[in-house]
């Protein structure tokens, strides 16, 4: 059975805003610099807190962060 | 006999679950070089350069204390107290290295939220190690000193000592080498 992914576009949202670091947003956050690049490379599911917390810094809700993208032989939908 | 019979068990149910464990991990997406690159130029999570330093020091406590003996001999840990007191002392010095480094940072990190949530699901998972050679090291002792005093019949007392804090020396290694495992892993493999 296919895996369902969460993707996100953190990437593209820090370098929008004001070209933030990792290690800028890690702080924001509060976690270390290599969670923030594997949820960038999308190695990394994070907690529901953590993604909350990542799209309060960029003034956005989780659903504009992060993308649920389920197969077809899962989706309830 | 049946010392080698448990011996070889444990190593073999090692082996089995260390061959399903790596045969569970193709099935994932394997990290491209661009990834790795960019992972490899991260600096260490703390909880990572802690854990090298605990390995470190567990390396080297058993290393310093399997030399004495070696040397000396485990009889000569029973009858020189000077011997004794030597190798007591650095076994002390290794556990306060290990508390000071590894044990301590742990505790405030996780009331005061040093270690973040991925850190925290790593170190939840490193006991899995951690367990695994304390076992492997019991077993190890276990099939050695029947062998050793198979005419005696009697195991010195001495042996006791020995095994105790060769197992609390374990344990340290195999902490360290479970929360490293898991930060490998999931540079080459992402989340576990």
């Amino acid at each position: 059975m296919a895996k369902a992914e969460i993707t996100n576009r953190i990437r593209r949202l820090r370098f929008d805003h004001d070209e933030m670091t990792q290690q800028e947003l890690a702080n924001r956050v509060g976690c270390t610099r290599q969670t923030i690049v594997l949820l960038e490379q999308g190695r990394y599911v994070p907690s529901l807190a953590l993604a909350f917390r990542i799209a309060r810094v960029f003034g956005l809700a989780v659903d504009d962060v992060f993308e649920f993208v389920a197969d077809a032989a899962t989706d309830p939908m | 006999m049946l010392s080698v019979s448990v011996l070889a068990a444990v190593i073999g149910l090692a082996v089995v679950a260390t061959v399903f464990l790596l045969r569970s991990l193709p099935s994932r997406a394997e990290v491209s070089p661009e990834e790795r690159a960019e992972l490899a130029g991260t600096p260490m999570a703390p909880l990572q350069k802690r854990a090298w330093w605990s390995l470190l020091i567990g390396a080297v406590t058993l290393g310093v204390i399997t030399a004495i003996l070696m040397n000396k001999g485990a009889a000569a840990y029973w009858e020189d107290d000077n011997l004794r007191m030597t190798v007591v002392l650095i076994f002390i010095a290794g556990l306060a290295a290990y508390v000071s480094v590894l044990l301590v940072p742990l505790l405030v990190g996780k009331r005061e939220g040093g270690l973040d949530e991925r850190d925290q699901a790593i170190l939840s998972r490193a006991p899995n190690v951690q367990s695994g050679i304390m076992l492997v090291a019991a077993a190890a002792w276990l099939t050695a000193l029947p062998k050793m005093f198979h005419e005696e019949g009697a195991v010195p007392v001495v042996y006791l000592y020995l095994m105790f804090g060769s197992i609390v020396i374990a344990t340290i290694i195999g902490q360290a080498l479970g929360i490293l495992l898991g930060y490998w892993m999931e540079s080459r493999h992402g989340q576990s």
